[in-house]
């Protein structure tokens, strides 16, 4: 697929507020599913790619990203030694770039598994771990909106298990 | 959004589905119950970190440390469930670093333990690792004492110690008391230990001086391998029994005279026992399957011969320390692994009745500045729960250097021996050695001398003297570091006497002592 040909390519983008976004093939293809799509379609024809679960402010975000890994190797196959997630480090480029607020750093994670580009997804995910890191449960709690519903005797038994972990 | 691609992310989960059962809830209510999404206040269109898909908030989770999960999951239902996952306990068991090694012993697969389970070992190897490397006093979570029968009245012993051996998973020890072994099963309570077997003691004039065991087949047998030998100076017998737990029985499986005195350091794993003596420059090798048994020496490439200082048996290599210099000691550490079923089967030079064989080493690993040391300690095990079927064996080496009476210095290196696949085993006829990787190297200084030769799998080490203390390798403070015994004396009344014996678990860092008529198991995990 690699061809210089493809790298020419032009593939066009449909979001789901129904606009569209022309960008580089080689952009285009950091997502496994767009990936797979273009295949199926063929090099012919000059098809629009509908992409019905991601709206035009995200898919631009997204598409920023592509643009700058457009020159990234193909992610390693998985189970090798290095390939552990909790010491994935983000790079200074994407620290900045996910600098954004909750709202759209979930979307971006939400488009970066509908789209399949594993790199963005994992910036994604470790940038949420990140923030859990080092808060108390009521910390988290509030940071992310959540509600604890757990009734009064569930939490104790959940601390009584706990205790031991946390005593030694 | 619901129709995303679920199918995603599970691909490489696959455990959820068994997670249900292993709740330590009561009737798992958490479990059936689904999560009531929480009540919000929000403006609508907004994405809240709930409102992901399962996966993607077990995506988060896998890229937690286990205080981040636990806290987590103290949050709301819905990452209590997800925080709970098999799945997620396995990638954390899978991603411990070598320093905090679980206790999963690889006679029981993982499948055996509940989640549950495996979360607590999980955490427990963490917990150990801190407090091991910390500078806080070690806390020993429960101290057993069993009380064998006094027999150091028995003038005639050739073996005058009691010498304990835990089995992994702690519920099973060998027990050499005064030259009879025995085997315990260890209850949960003091009053609950027994002894299930022992060496036939009418044959008084028999000794056992050397003997190891292994827990085999999930856990449903051991294996006991026992030198005997008497007073009169005949050659030793090795004997290999099988004690079958479902009907409480020993037989013997194998039984061989042995034509050279070889004693005392001996080993049986899987098909075959290793028995070596220190300093010497040949081990014995023996598949009891077969009966087929060889002296094996060693040389490296320039034709010298091995004097070797520790070997031992782990999966499929047996691994051997040794060095070339003159005298015991004196040349460069050299660590290299060979195949075992390789030595039993390769054609052999027969000396009168003795099947002997010279390997030379092509490959064998240097560890940097070992000259003069001593008090050796190497424990090798097979990460099995990791998921890459064919993780490399651990192998770690413990080297101390003397400086002054007060002044040690202690040398840890560990390994890696990458063993080929299965099916390759027996492809090849010559005797290749194995490629060995050194990982990580330290040196940390030393206030005292270590008892015990053993290592635990997390790489720490045991002293009794002058107090009960603990040695962490690959850490820079000074060693050891204390343990704290909680006001307990009786390991305080064992180590006064003079006549005691130490082993170490290595799995789950249980401690044996063993003195006249009692043994006492401290345990960390």
């Amino acid at each position: 697929m690699s061809t210089t040909e493809d790298k020419t390519r032009k593939v066009k983008l449909v979001t789901s507020d129904n606009e569209e976004f022309e960008v580089d093939w080689e952009v285009a293809t950091r997502s496994v599913l767009i990936k797979h799509m273009l295949e199926d379609i063929g090099e012919s024809e000059e098809q629009a790619i509908p992409l019905p679960n991601v709206t035009a402010n995200v898919l631009k975000k997204v598409l920023e990203w592509c643009e700058h890994h457009r020159k990234d190797p193909e992610p390693a196959p998985e189970s090798s030694d290095d390939n552990r997630k909790r010491t994935l480090e983000i790079g200074d480029w994407d620290a900045k770039f996910i600098q954004v607020d909750q709202e759209m750093l979930f979307e971006i994670i939400l488009a970066a598994n509908y789209l399949d580009i594993k790199a963005l997804l994992d910036v994604g995910c470790k940038t949420v771990a990140n923030m859990i890191k080092g808060k108390q449960p009521e910390e988290i709690r509030k940071m992310f909106n959540i509600v604890n519903d757990f009734t009064p005797e569930e939490e104790a038994q959940i601390k009584k298990e706990n205790e031991w972990a946390e005593d030694r | 959004m619901d129709d995303l691609d679920t199918g995603m992310l599970l691909s490489d989960a696959s455990c959820y589905a068994s997670s249900s059962s292993t709740s330590t809830f009561d009737g798992g209510r958490l479990w059936e119950r689904s999560p009531s999404p929480p009540i919000r206040f929000k403006e609508k269109g907004t994405t809240e970190l709930l409102e992901l898909p399962q996966e993607l908030l077990y995506h988060i989770c896998t890229m937690l440390d286990i205080p981040e999960v636990l806290r987590l999951s103290k949050t709301c239902k819905s990452f209590f469930q997800t925080c709970s996952l098999r799945s997620l306990w396995l990638n954390i068991l899978d991603e411990l670093d070598f320093y905090e090694t679980p206790n999963l012993p690889s006679h029981l697969p993982l499948t055996s333990y509940s989640t549950a389970e495996l979360k607590r070992r999980a955490i427990n190897a963490v917990l150990i690792s801190k407090q091991a490397r910390g500078t806080a006093p070690m806390k020993f979570t429960r101290l057993d004492t069993l009380h064998t029968s006094v027999r150091f009245k028995r003038s005639f012993s050739i073996f005058r110690k009691v010498d304990p051996f835990l089995l992994p998973g702690g519920q099973r020890m060998l027990v050499n008391n005064y030259g009879q072994l025995e085997l315990w099963s260890i209850g949960s309570d003091d009053r609950d230990h027994r002894c299930i077997w022992r060496t036939d003691s009418s044959t008084d004039e028999m000794d056992v001086v050397a003997f190891n065991g292994e827990v085999v087949d999930g856990g449903s047998a051991v294996m006991i391998a026992c030198v005997f030998v008497d007073r009169r100076h005949t050659p030793p017998m090795l004997r290999v029994f099988r004690f079958d737990e479902s009907t409480q029985t020993c037989s013997v499986v194998c039984e061989t005279r042995m034509s050279v005195y070889v004693s005392h350091v001996l080993m049986i794993r899987g098909n075959y026992v290793l028995l070596y003596q220190l300093q010497s420059f040949e081990l014995w090798v023996l598949d009891w399957t077969s009966g087929r048994n060889q002296y094996v020496d060693f040389k490296d490439q320039k034709n010298q011969t091995f004097r070797i200082r520790s070997a031992l048996l782990v999966e499929n290599a047996l691994v051997v320390t040794g060095d070339t210099g003159k005298f015991f000691g004196e040349g460069t550490l050299q660590v290299f692994a060979v195949q075992p079923q390789h030595l039993a089967s390769s054609s052999t030079q027969a000396v009168g009745k003795i099947n002997r064989t010279t390997v030379q080493v092509k490959h064998t690993e240097e560890l940097e500045e070992t000259k003069d040391t001593w008090g050796l300690a190497i424990n090798a095990f097979q990460p099995f729960w990791r998921r890459n079927a064919n993780a490399p064996i651990e192998l770690c080496v413990v080297a101390l250097k003397v400086l002054d009476a007060r002044n040690l210095l202690m040398r840890s290196y560990r390994l890696q021996v990458h063993t080929p696949e299965a099916d390759t085993l027996f492809a090849s006829s010559t005797i290749e050695s194995l490629k060995l990787q050194v990982k990580d190297v330290s040196c940390a200084k030393s206030v005292d001398y270590p008892v015990a030769g053993a290592l635990s799998n997390a790489a720490l080490i045991f002293t009794l003297q002058p107090k009960f203390k603990c040695f962490a390798a690959f850490c820079d403070s000074v060693q050891p570091s204390p343990i704290d015994l909680r006001g307990d004396e009786s390991i305080g009344a064992i180590t006064r006497t003079s006549n005691y014996s130490v082993s170490i678990e290595p799995w789950s860092n249980a401690i044996s002592v063993g003195s006249e008529g009692m043994v006492a198991i401290l345990r960390f995990d």
